[in-house]
């Protein structure tokens, strides 16, 4: 793929021509800048995206978004949409780790007013919330409340465990729990792997991060999220653990075993697939929504952790004075309606992003537009955006959901260990809790896009505008 | 020769191949560097599992194992690394595994994928690629 192939369409838009290959059904729009477009060109990452065009069903365009990179099957940062009843549904472009997604919780707390306790804090934090591979967590479920989980999400946890606050569910995406939820879709070896982990963070690009808000740059949105200036935030990045990582596997490997008698032929086997009407796609998305309650509730009791941690330290801290501000899902399938169209929307390593006006946003930020949240690498700043209407028609209502490796795990630990870069990080005023130095230097922030620029583009592109920047002061890893 | 393995970079994934004089022993190497994945493991190598899978060809079969011996360890914490292949055709395993207890699970991998994925014998050789997500 060179440089030649894609041409600009409009400012920060590049298209991807369908003639670009015989088996191209729509053509890609990739929201890039010219460096950002050149890094995802080095490699496949747009040939990636160009087999996604390739899906039964696949409508208008396929989106790649700023942070775009190269995965396996779909890139990540790839959205897709295809038509219902019959269009597919490919759990790749959901992803192993269903539903992984961010939370941003506010806090009554200053940077100042934290002070130099700011240490003590994150090591709460750590001390609350389990981190690394297969770790388990302190609630155990049996197999029925397993299932209410799977098929209630993040409300069976508030409303019958007492875990949260019913505001909490007005803050996140779906209320918590996706529609359709099949507990009985779920594998018994996917229910073993994630029956012990909820409220555990796991491991690699995970994290819980404390940061204080340094920048403002819509001061309505901004009053509307209930954000200020040197606010203490925090945010959680996970998702459904073992339990999603099962279920897509299950799923990919009973659609790759079917494709030859559905008469689908693909350029990449991950991108297996089946007719959403079909049993097994409808068995997928049924255990699929399982999966995305799981990590709703896993991110619930997350949060939860943090709010005990934070209260337990900060006497004078309320529990409901830790506000939920939104929470989004970045590894998803979705059935939305546009234009009288059913479409299921895929979204890898994408977040939605609905402007104003839009009647599944709540109630306080109906005005504003959705909260967006494109988390920076470890040391750098994370952003705060709200949903532009021009979404809509741009990218399905989506937006990046960081900002996107640009190195490989290998090729960071060869320029830094993790050692050395605790001590930089420690330098800056960053305290890190990560059990271990390998897993932080595969994450460490040169390792990523840069992320001033990704939010950038991604305002420029119309897709969401700056609300905040957060900058960290400490960061708990898996 | 035995079997050897190599990690290979692959931005976002870890890329592994594997290179042996067997198949039987690409099956046996990939369960040997899954069980390195999980950290230190105990002394006591805990009692031997069936393991049995169908798939329509060898490269499938492979991603197969090796999911299933991803899932079996983070279930079970266990290391399995000792395998005994009771029967290997080019659409079917049957084999016995065997491990330690990892004393703290670490193992990152998600799951093994189909993308990129070859099995075929190279110069006398037989040689496996499978990219996993992290």
């Amino acid at each position: 793929m060179n440089r030649q192939d894609v041409r600009l369409v409009s400012q920060y838009t590049y298209e991807l021509d369908k003639k670009h290959r015989d088996d191209m059904r729509i053509p890609c729009r990739v929201y890039a800048d010219e460096d950002l477009l050149e890094a995802m060109l080095r490699g496949e990452t747009i040939t990636q995206l160009a087999n996604v065009a390739t899906l039964p069903g696949v409508v208008d365009y396929v989106y790649g978004m700023p942070d775009m990179h190269e995965g396996y099957g779909f890139p990540v940062g790839g959205v897709a949409a295809t038509e219902m009843p019959d269009g597919v549904v490919s759990p790749g472009g959901v992803g192993f780790d269903i539903n992984c997604g961010v939370r941003l919780l506010s806090t009554p707390l200053t940077r100042k007013r934290v002070g130099k306790r700011a240490e003590a804090l994150v090591h709460e934090i750590s001390r609350s919330v389990p981190a690394g591979a297969g770790k388990s967590g302190a609630l155990r479920l049996d197999a029925s409340d397993l299932d209410k989980v799977l098929e209630q999400g993040s409300p069976f946890l508030v409303r019958s465990k007492g875990l949260g606050l019913e505001e909490d569910l007005a803050h996140t995406e779906s209320g918590g729990c996706l529609p359709g939820a099949d507990a009985s879709k779920v594998s018994e070896r996917a229910k073993d792997r994630g029956r012990g982990q909820l409220g555990t963070m796991g491991s690699g690009n995970h994290f819980v991060e404390v940061q204080h808000i340094d920048e403002i740059y819509d001061e309505e949105a901004a009053e509307a999220m209930g954000l200020e200036k040197d606010q203490v935030t925090v945010l959680i990045h996970s998702g459904s653990r073992g339990l999603g990582h099962q279920v897509c596997t299950d799923y990919v490997r009973i659609m790759d075993s079917r494709l030859a008698e559905k008469g689908i032929t693909l350029p990449d086997r991950q991108l297996s697939c089946a007719p959403a009407s079909s049993p097994e796609g409808q068995d997928y998305l049924a255990a699929m929504a399982c999966a995305a309650n799981y990590a709703w509730s896993n991110r619930q009791l997350i949060a939860h952790q943090v709010r005990e941690a934070i209260t337990g330290l900060f006497h004078h801290v309320d529990t409901e004075q830790v506000r939920v501000i939104y929470d989004v899902a970045h590894n998803i399938a979705k059935i939305e309606e546009y234009d009288g169209r059913s479409l299921c929307v895929h979204r890898k390593g994408a977040t939605r992003a609905f402007g104003a006006g839009h009647p599944e946003l709540p109630e306080a930020y109906r005005e504003i537009g959705q909260p967006v949240f494109i988390p920076g690498s470890m040391g750098t700043a994370s952003y705060v955006l709200a949903g532009l209407p021009t979404s809509r028609q741009r990218s399905w209502g989506s937006t990046c959901h960081g900002a996107g490796r640009s190195l490989s795990r290998t090729a960071a630990k060869k320029k830094i260990t993790g050692a050395e870069l605790r001590k930089q990080l420690e330098s800056r005023g960053i305290t890190v809790r990560c059990p271990s130095n390998q897993g932080l230097a595969e994450e460490a922030p040169f390792a990523y896009k840069d992320v001033e620029r990704v939010a950038e583009v991604v305002e420029k592109a119309g897709l969401a505008r700056r609300v905040a920047r957060l900058k960290p002061f400490g960061v708990v890893k898996g | 020769m035995g079997a050897a393995s190599r990690s290979e970079e692959h931005v976002g994934e870890w890329k592994l191949s594997i290179q042996a004089d067997t198949p039987e022993e690409i099956f046996q190497e990939a369960a040997r560097v899954m069980a390195q994945e999980c950290g230190p493991v105990g002394d006591q190598p805990g009692q031997w599992r069936d393991v049995s899978l169908e798939a329509r060809d060898r490269g499938t079969l492979l991603v197969d194992w090796i999911n299933e011996l991803v899932g079996l360890s983070e279930v079970d914490g266990v290391a399995y690394d000792e395998v005994a292949v009771d029967s290997l055709t080019d659409t079917s395993i049957s084999a016995r595994v065997r491990g330690r207890p990892a004393l703290e699970y670490q193992s990152a991998l998600k799951a093994a994928t189909y993308h990129g994925l070859t099995f075929e014998k190279q110069d006398g050789y037989w040689v496996a690629e499978v990219i996993l997500d992290i």
